[in-house]
C-alpha cells in the first residue's frame, strides 16, 4: 500500500548523465509502465528506486519515507529480474521463503504465505525442485511468488518477459495482468515491448535519453503522442510519419506532402502558419482500401500503388507508395483477393492525423475539436 | 519392426560380433594413452609397493628378500614414525587451515572494484611463482635473529619471551615450514576462490538484498554455498599436496631438531636416501598413501552429500 514519488531524479556516471531530472507521482495501486528504447534509462530509474543504484539527485518517496539513503532491504519492495535470479541451490519453496526467512519470520506464516503465493501461480507441483529442473515460465512464475510473498509496498518488473518465447510471453503478460487484479499493489514495470506496455499499463511513461518524453494512459500516448518518436515507438506497425508542408486551403490549412496529394486539417490545426515544414502521422488502420474501410469521420481520398500485401489472418498489412514514400495500411477481415495493384483508391480518416513539428518532432495544434 | 535389426534371410539377428566389435572400437583409441599412463605411473607405484615387503637395504645387497610385513610391523613400534605421523597431521592441518582463510579473504577483497587492485592481485599471487626450495631459504634466513629482524619483531609484540631462532626450538621448529608454506600455498587459494566467486551471478546478490538481507547474510546464504564445492576440492588437492610435501622442512628443519619437526614425506626421504633403507622407506611411503587415499574417498563422499 504505497505511492512513490520521484521528483528531480537524476543520476549520472561520472560526467555521462543516465537519468535527468525525473518527476513522477505513482498512485497507490497503481500499474505504470517504463517504456523506451535501450538505454534510454528506464532500467537505471527502476534500479534507483529499487536501492541498487545510488541516486545522484532529486528524491524517491515510497508511501510517506524518503528512501534515498535507505539500503535496499529497508524499503519494502520486491523485484522480478530479467534473469529470474532465483537461488538455484535452493528449492522453489526455499527460494520462496528467504526473505520472510531472513525477517525471522514464524514457520506457520512462512508455510502459510508460500502456500497462498503458490496456488495463486499454480506452483504447488514443484515446490520440492529447484530451478535448474523448471522451464523459462515456471522459472518466472517462481520469481513472481518470491516477490509475492513479502507483501511489499511495490512491485518492480525489470523486463520480466524479454527471455521468454512469443506464446509464453503472452501467456505471462496475462499472468501479471490477472496477479495484479489479485494482489492489488504498486506496480513499475520496465519492458522496452510496446505492446507489454499498451496491455499492462494503466499509465504509461515513454522514455528517450534519460527524460520523460510523455505520461500518459494507454489511449493517451496511442491516439494523442506529444511528439514523432512517442509516435514511431508505440503501436505495431509503427504511425506513417510523412513529410510535408502548410498551405492554405481555403479557410483551413492543410499539409501538401511532398510529391503527393494535399491533405486538409481540422480546425483544430487552424493557426499553423503557411509554410511551416511539419511530419504528419497517419495510423495504419486510419488507411483502407474504398470498400474495405470502416466507418471514418473525415474521411479523404486519394489514389495509390499497392506494393506488397502482408496477410496475418484475421488483418492485413498493406503497403502502398504514395508519390516517392511508403506507407502501411492495416486492414481488419481481408479479402482473399488482396494482392498489389497499381493506382488503387484509398481512405484516410483525418480525424486520427497528428501533425508535428517538423523540426523539434512536438506534436502541434490543439486536435480535441478534429 | 525395425528392418535393421532383423534380417528375414537367416531368421537370427545378424552382426552380433559386429556390433560387439563397433562397441570396443573407442577402447582401442584409448589403449594407447591407458598404456602409457600404466608405464609411467602404475609400475612404479607397484613396485614401490613391492618393496614395502621387501628386506632392502642399498649397501647390504646380500640380505635382500622377501620380508613379508616385517617392515610393517616395525613401522608400528618405531616411535618416529608415530611423532612424524602427528607432526604430518599439525603440519598439515594448520597450513591448510591458514591457507583456506586467508586465500578466502584475499579473494573476497580481490573481488571488490578498488584501485590498483591490477597490481595487488599479481603481487598476491607471486609467491606461488616463487620455487619452494628459494622460499625455504629465505624463511630460514627470516628467522635467523643474526641476520632478520623477524625474531627481534617477535619477541617485541610478545610472541617470544627473547630474540632467538625457533627453528632451533623442539617446541616450535615445526611453525618455521608451517608459517613459509602458509605464505608460499595462500595465492593458489586465493586465485582458485577469486575465480569460484567470480562466476557468482550479481543479479543474485542484487535479488538477496531486496529480499532483506544483510551483507553478512548475503555472504552465508549465497556466497558460501557457491564457494563449498570449490573449497572442498581445493582443500582435498592442497591437503594431500602439503601432507606429502618434504621440500620446506628438509630445507629449513631436516626434521629437527631430535625429530621434532619430523613428518612422514621427510621421514621417507631421510630413510631411503640416509639410512639407504628402500624397503622401510616404501612401507612408511605405502601407509601414507593409503591414509592420504582414505581422507579423499571421505571428503569427495562429503562433497557429494554437500553438492546434492
Amino acid at each position: 500500500m504505497a505511492e512513490v514519488t520521484l521528483k528531480g531524479v537524476a543520476k549520472s556516471y561520472g560526467r555521462t548523465p543516465a537519468v535527468r531530472e525525473f518527476d513522477l507521482d505513482i498512485a497507490d495501486e497503481e500499474f505504470v509502465v517504463f517504456v523506451g528504447p535501450s538505454g534510454c534509462g528506464k532500467s537505471t530509474t527502476l534500479r534507483m528506486i529499487a536501492g541498487l543504484e545510488d541516486i545522484t539527485g532529486g528524491e524517491i518517496r515510497i508511501g510517506d519515507r524518503v528512501v534515498n539513503d535507505l539500503p535496499p532491504r529497508d524499503r519494502n519492495i520486491s523485484m522480478v529480474f530479467q534473469n529470474y535470479a532465483l537461488y538455484p541451490h535452493m528449492t522453489v519453496r526455499e527460494n520462496q521463503a528467504f526473505g520472510l526467512r531472513l525477517a525471522g519470520r514464524a514457520k506457520e506464516e512462512i508455510a502459510r504465505k508460500v502456500a497462498r503465493a503458490s496456488g495463486i501461480l499454480g506452483l504447488d507441483p514443484y515446490l520440492e525442485r529447484r530451478p535448474a529442473a523448471l522451464s523459462g515460465g515456471q522459472r518466472q512464475r517462481v520469481a513472481m511468488g518470491r516477490a509475492i510473498v513479502r507483501d511489499p509496498d511495490v512491485f518492480l518488473f525489470d523486463e520480466p518477459l524479454s527471455n521468454l518465447d512469443a506464446k509464453l510471453r503472452g501467456q505471462m503478460r496475462t499472468e501479471i495482468k490477472k496477479l495484479h487484479e489479485k494482489v492489488r499493489t504498486t506496480v513499475i514495470y520496465v519492458t522496452h515491448d510496446q505492446v507489454e506496455a499498451m496491455t499492462l499499463a494503466d499509465r504509461i511513461v515513454v522514455m528517450r535519453d534519460g527524460r520523460i518524453e510523455q505520461v500518459g494512459t494507454p489511449e493517451e500516448v496511442y491516439h494523442r503522442p506529444v511528439s514523432d518518436f512517442v509516435a514511431s515507438f508505440i503501436g505495431s506497425p509503427p504511425m506513417n510519419l510523412l513529410e510535408g508542408r502548410i498551405v492554405a486551403e481555403g479557410d483551413a490549412p492543410a499539409v501538401a506532402l511532398s510529391g503527393g496529394p494535399v491533405l486538409p486539417l481540422g480546425p483544430g490545426h487552424a493557426r499553423l502558419p503557411a509554410g511551416a515544414s511539419v511530419t504528419l502521422g497517419l495510423r495504419p488502420e486510419a488507411i483502407a482500401p474504398q470498400g474495405m474501410a470502416g466507418p471514418m469521420r473525415r474521411p479523404f481520398a486519394f489514389e495509390a500503388d499497392i506494393t506488397l500485401v502482408e496477410p496475418l489472418g484475421g488483418e492485413a498489412l498493406i503497403f502502398l507508395a504514395l508519390g516517392d514514400r511508403e506507407m502501411t495500411a492495416r486492414v481488419f477481415r481481408p479479402p482473399a483477393r488482396l494482392a498489389p495493384a497499381r493506382g488503387v483508391q484509398f481512405l484516410v480518416d483525418l480525424a486520427e492525423a497528428s501533425v508535428f513539428d517538423g523540426g523539434t518532432g512536438r506534436r502541434l495544434g490543439d486536435d480535441g475539436a478534429n | 519392426m525395425s528392418l535393421a535389426a532383423d534380417n528375414p534371410a537367416t531368421g537370427r539377428s545378424p552382426g552380433t560380433f559386429r556390433r560387439r566389435l563397433r562397441a570396443a572400437e573407442p577402447y582401442g583409441y584409448v589403449a594407447p594413452g591407458l598404456l602409457v599412463v600404466a608405464l609411467v605411473m602404475l609400475v612404479p607405484l607397484a613396485v614401490g609397493i613391492s618393496f614395502s615387503f621387501q628386506n632392502y637395504v642399498i649397501f647390504r645387497p646380500a640380505s635382500r628378500g622377501w620380508s613379508g610385513f616385517e617392515n610393517y610391523a616395525e613401522i608400528w613400534s618405531d616411535r618416529t614414525f608415530w611423532l612424524a605421523l602427528s607432526n604430518t597431521a599439525k603440519w598439515t592441518f594448520w597450513s591448510v587451515a591458514f591457507q583456506l582463510g586467508l586465500g578466502l579473504g584475499l579473494a573476497l577483497i580481490l573481488n571488490k572494484p578498488f584501485f590498483g587492485r591490477a597490481v595487488f592481485q599479481s603481487l598476491v599471487f607471486l609467491p606461488w611463482a616463487v620455487p619452494t626450495f628459494l622460499s625455504g631459504l629465505n624463511w630460514q634466513w627470516l628467522y635467523n635473529p643474526l641476520v632478520s629482524p623477524l625474531p627481534a619483531a617477535l619477541a617485541a609484540v610478545g610472541v617470544l619471551d627473547e630474540p632467538r631462532n625457533i627453528l632451533s626450538d623442539p617446541d616450535l621448529a615445526l611453525w618455521g615450514p608451517i608459517t613459509a608454506m602458509i605464505w608460499w600455498g595462500v595465492p593458489f587459494f586465493a586465485i582458485t576462490l577469486l575465480a569460484a566467486l567470480r562466476s557468482i551471478p550479481s543479479d543474485l546478490y542484487e535479488a538477496a538484498a531486496i529480499d532483506g538481507a544483510t551483507p553478512w547474510q548475503a555472504f552465508r546464504h549465497i556466497t558460501v554455498p557457491f564457494l563449498l564445492p570449490m573449497i572442498t576440492i581445493t582443500i582435498l588437492l592442497r591437503t594431500v599436496w602439503v601432507a606429502n610435501s618434504p621440500e620446506l622442512i628438509f630445507v629449513m628443519t631436516e626434521g629437527g631438531p631430535a625429530n621434532s619437526s619430523q613428518t612422514l614425506p621427510n621421514y621417507v626421504f631421510t630413510s631411503a636416501y640416509s639410512s639407504m633403507n628402500f624397503g622401510y622407506a616404501s612401507a612408511l611411503a605405502t601407509v601414507l598413501m593409503v591414509m592420504l587415499v582414505i581422507y579423499s574417498v571421505l571428503l569427495l563422499w562429503v562433497r557429494g552429500r554437500l553438492g546434492r
